[in-house]
């Protein structure tokens, strides 16, 4: 059996067996194994691709023929899903309750799996179903409203999807990515002489359309960001590690396949912006709307998981920003972010699993003062704060970075100013993160917490080392990235990019933090004598307090901004949807009392009146 | 030693609360040591930046003015009294002389009434500019305050040269004033003092009183209407603000006020910043006062009434009976209940201070709803004066 079967299927297969043993203790034991497997294959595909393009299989079934290719793109989203999901499923040891959570978790690390390493559209299909479904079981078993939401958003986009493969193969008559590829880049050639193109101007933008669609609810984009928020926080959270981390990153893989099919073609229809392709900025200013909208709502939740699910979409719309810029530079930069995020926010959402799993809590308002409790987990947080917020000896600052310098050089000032705006409001959520859950008066309810059990904090490890090994040496990430390309678009050393019209020293600039953290450290501790005071050995106005007393602030944290934002607040698209739906089932009820009504007499008139057309018809 | 967790594990056996004991919304200790509140606490239960309650705290300065009056000869009084208004001391100084000038049924003379209302109007000129440091330092300009701070400056070299104190004075005494002007280069000083200040007012106006950013904090903050002010006793500057003309020095004249002419400027709006812009207007009105008292110049005479019971001060006794005197503060209507059993102390001495209404009962009621920022603004537009609450 080939490799890359054995990197699609080890996942489900060790869902299965644990879902039939369900003996605790072995089914976890198969679950991580089944993780670790497609992580080890795909370090060892690396050797591979280092002597051949590309590895190949493909399997007939069905009468279908499904290829299955691992290049340099997809090796490194595979990637990304081997190593989160990995860090994910350990993390699942400590938060899994039973046997189901193994089977759907592991089945959706094969779906990613799988539409990451497919190369036709049919297999690519079927994977993308196979994940859908599993997630939403996951969140099925937490949140039945979530889920729904959720599943139905995700079938509307991916029968949009289907309809948009149904499209292609009438007219191309071939379903794999090469053929498809190879078709409408001579449509382009053919539309560029003058002579009459396979696809019309009116296809070619349903296609788009469709394909924007399905890529962009799975990915979080503005309109379609709706069931994030629920589905990202009812369900396990060690899961949603994965699920955030490398599900959502199947959206942004969607959207790369999209320039890779058709993006020759969608090129020559619709011309340029700058260096832009027309239809490339469409998708980033949806990507630039969604940071400022997943970003700011993420700064009004009150929820740990929600205001997570909120970033998480937030750090997607960078990410989709950079792949509609288009350039070579601003595609490596969105999947050098792709990277940094999914570590990150893996990261987080271990961290939020821990926190729910020592204390069941998950409301700001309930929580407090967990850094002295939690340490090792604080650290962790500590490391993924700095990350996200894009501190600079940590990938998150790095790949952010890389995307405003792709920005700028295009000279894009508004898509610019969105993305800055996004880092800014990145900054404004994790303080009211830091300040909720680590820091302050600590409720008395949480004077017993423990620090993360072994495998989450194994788990968390793993992702915080990558997030400060990518960190300071950037390197590491862009010399694979520009073996996409085959070209040296970022330029530079392992511990610096250079891109010639800037430069990141990811190692110099840890050295001097160093340095300059000591030099601190060196005033710090010859300084006053440290004695450590009771949290409520505080300033307040000269008031002497006690526990009793409320001195943090739990709820509303961002109440001005809430009261800058109310009219725009007023704007829901979750709002909007359920009122589509509701009219929708009205619709339903209307028919349902109206054609079914009960009457022979009515069904008499029915049968008449198709008589009559019939007859007029002239049968 | 038992272990802390052991200890919550008790308490939640015997059904003990969890501490904190309300999550929703949190305290937020405004004062005693704050530089908004001067030796005044408010109490603010908050939910995120809006106030849910607030809980006025006074009483950090309670003094027992009114016990220890009870306990001291009746002049000897006027040393402790003025201590009840920090701003303008002489205002205690000059009630209370009114109510023992009523008790002892003395004409005061005129000259001594002359003196009397320059020295009011001037304390409210340099309570005014005290005013005016105060919300400039909480509304960060703070140019407009050390400009208005040493103008005031000014007025006190004149006070200390007049009364030879620069704050506490006891100058205003039962029968007039302790001591007599220094002459007429006093009185120089003093009309180059009112026209410098005056002349400064359009800068004051240009930083504070004009600014967008003044508008923009104050207008339609603490809102009080005509109805409430009236019910809850407001006065002064606070109630010209919700549109009622009143005013002690027009509806009980007293001293020279009947023969000066001058305007009760009075706003409708009831805000923060019409309470502000009432006491800019009113600055302007007593800086016109003095003028006017300096144009009349002080007539000869007497600084104080000639009786020879005022021979043995220790031994002064004022007949049985009770006054009530009262005069326009920059806080609002100032009053002085004594009561006197013929003996050489007054039986009860009751000061009404005017921010007892404007402090306590209506502050709680105008920053329910108010954001963090408002409140010191609010604070200070009320010109709330804590020792005339705490006594």
């Amino acid at each position: 059996m080939n490799e890359l079967m054995i990197i699609i299927f080890a996942p489900l297969l060790a869902g299965v067996l644990a879902w039939l043993i369900d003996v605790k203790g072995i089914r976890e034991a198969i679950g991580v194994i089944g993780a670790a497997i497609p992580l080890a294959y795909l370090i060892q595909a690396y050797q591979t691709l280092s002597t051949q393009p590309s590895i190949q299989y493909s399997i007939a079934l069905a009468g279908f023929k499904f290829e299955f290719l691992l290049y340099q793109i997809n090796w490194i989203f595979a990637m990304i899903a081997g190593v989160v999901g990995f860090a994910a499923v350990l993390g699942m040891v400590s938060t899994a309750k039973d046997s189901y959570e193994w089977l759907f978790a592991l089945m959706s690390l094969t779906g990613v799996l799988g539409v990451f390493l497919a190369d036709d559209l049919a297999g690519f299909f079927i994977f993308w179903e196979v994940m859908t479904f599993a997630s939403f079981m996951m969140v099925l078993k937490y949140n039945r409203k979530a889920s729904l939401k959720y599943f139905l958003l995700s079938v509307f986009g991916a029968y949009a999807m289907l309809i948009a493969i149904g499209i292609i193969y009438a007219k191309v008559g071939a379903l794999d990515f090469a053929t498809i590829q190879q078709v409408l880049y001579q449509d382009a050639m053919r539309g560029a002489f003058g002579t009459d193109t396979f696809f019309s101007r009116n296809e070619m933008i349903l296609v788009f359309g469709l394909f924007l669609i399905a890529f962009g609810v799975k990915a979080g984009m503005f309109p379609l960001h709706v069931w994030a928020p629920d589905a990202y926080s009812e369900t396990n959270q060690s899961y949603t590690a994965m699920f955030s981390g490398v599900l959502s990153k199947a959206g942004v893989y969607g959207m790369l396949i999209i320039y890779i099919l058709l993006g020759t073609r969608l090129m020559y229809e619709f011309g340029k912006i700058g260096a832009a392709p027309k239809f490339g900025y469409i998708i980033a200013l949806l990507g630039g709307l969604t940071i400022i909208v997943g970003g700011l709502l993420a700064a009004l939740q009150e929820d740990i998981r929600k205001l997570f699910a909120y970033s998480s979409i937030s750090q997607i719309g960078y990410i989709l920003v950079g792949i509609g810029v288009g350039t070579a530079l601003s595609i490596e930069a969105a999947i050098y972010h792709a990277i940094s995020h999914a570590l990150f926010k893996g990261l987080f959402f271990l961290i939020v699993a821990t926190i729910i799993y020592r204390t069941g809590k998950t409301e700001f308002k309930d929580m407090g003062g967990l850094a002295e409790k939690m340490p090792i987990t604080f650290a962790m947080a500590f490391v993924a704060i700095l990350s996200l917020a894009g501190i600079p000896p940590l990938v998150g600052f790095a790949s952010k970075w890389l995307l405003f310098e792709a920005v700028i050089h295009e000279n894009m000032p508004i898509l610019g100013g969105m993305i800055f705006f996004g880092s800014a409001i990145g900054f404004v959520y994790l303080i009211r993160f830091t300040y909720a859950v680590w820091f302050g008066q600590r409720p008395t309810d949480l004077d017993d917490t423990k620090d993360a059990p072994l495998p989450l904090a194994i788990a968390m490890g793993i992702l915080a080392l990558l997030n400060v090994v990518f960190g300071i040496a950037p390197g590491l990430v862009a010399k694979e990235l520009n073996k996409i390309f085959g070209q040296e678009v970022i330029g530079g050393t392992i511990w610096e990019l250079n891109l010639g019209f800037g430069r990141y020293n990811g190692l110099l600039l840890t050295i001097w933090l160093v340095v300059g953290l000591v030099i601190a450290a060196i005033i710090y501790f010859l300084g006053a004598k440290v004695r450590k005071v009771p949290v409520t050995d505080t300033y307040q106005a000269g008031n002497p307090v006690t526990m009793e007393y409320n001195l943090t602030i739990r709820r509303n944290f961002f109440l001005p901004l809430k009261e800058a934002l109310a009219f725009w607040l007023r704007i829901s698209f979750d709002k909007l949807y359920q009122d589509i739906g509701s009219w929708i089932e009205d619709l339903a009820e209307t028919m349902r009392h109206y054609i079914y009504n009960g009457s022979v007499q009515a069904y008499a008139w029915y049968l008449a009146i198709v008589l009559l057309i019939l007859a007029l018809w002239g049968v | 030693m038992v272990s802390q967790s052991e200890l919550i594990k008790e308490a939640r056996e015997n059904g003990m609360e969890l501490l904190p004991l309300d999550k929703d919304t949190y305290e937020l200790f405004f004062g005693p040591q704050h530089m908004a509140t001067e030796n005044f606490s408010i109490i603010l239960k908050m939910d995120g930046h809006r106030v849910v309650k607030a809980i006025a705290n006074p009483g950090f300065l309670h003094r027992g003015f009114e016990k220890l009056a009870e306990l001291r000869p009746w002049y000897t009084n006027i040393a402790l009294l003025l201590r009840i208004c920090v701003p303008e001391p002489d205002v205690p100084e000059a009630i209370y002389s009114m109510a023992v000038d009523e008790l002892m049924g003395w004409e005061v003379p005129e000259r001594a009434q002359w003196i009397r209302t320059t020295v009011l109007e001037m304390a409210r000129v340099s309570a005014y500019l005290f005013w005016i440091m105060g919300l400039s330092f909480k509304l960060g300009v703070y140019t407009a305050g050390q400009w208005a701070a040493a103008y005031r400056e000014r007025l006190m070299a004149l006070f200390e040269e007049l009364t030879g104190a620069r704050v506490y004075h006891i100058y205003t005494i039962p029968g007039g004033v302790r001591r007599d002007i220094p002459g007429d280069k006093w009185l120089r000083q003093l009309k180059d003092t009112v026209e410098y200040i005056k002349s400064k007012l359009p800068d004051f106006d240009h930083l504070v009183f004009e600014n967008y950013i003044t508008f923009k904090r104050m207008e339609g903050i603490g809102v009080m209407d005509k109805k409430f002010a009236l019910a809850e006793g407001v006065t002064g500057p606070n109630l010209r603000a919700t549109g009622v003309p009143y005013d002690v020095r027009r509806m009980d004249p007293y001293l020279l006020y009947p023969e000066l002419d001058f305007e009760v400027p009075v706003l409708k709006e009831g805000d923060a910043l019409a309470r502000a812009l009432i006491r800019r207007y009113e600055l302007e009105q007593d800086l016109y006062i003095l003028e006017q008292l300096l144009e009349m110049g002080p007539p000869s005479g007497p600084y104080k009434v000639q009786d020879p019971r005022l021979k043995n001060l220790p031994r002064f006794k004022v007949p049985a009976g009770d006054a009530f005197a009262h005069v326009e503060s920059t806080k609002g209507d100032f009053g002085a209940y004594v009561v006197s059993d013929g003996g050489n102390k007054p039986y009860r001495v009751q000061i009404r201070g005017p921010s007892i209404a404007h402090g306590i009962r209506v502050l709680e009621q105008l920053l329910v709803g108010a954001r963090i920022a408002d409140v010191p603004v609010i604070l200070m537009s009320l010109d709330n004066c804590p020792p005339d609450i705490d006594r």
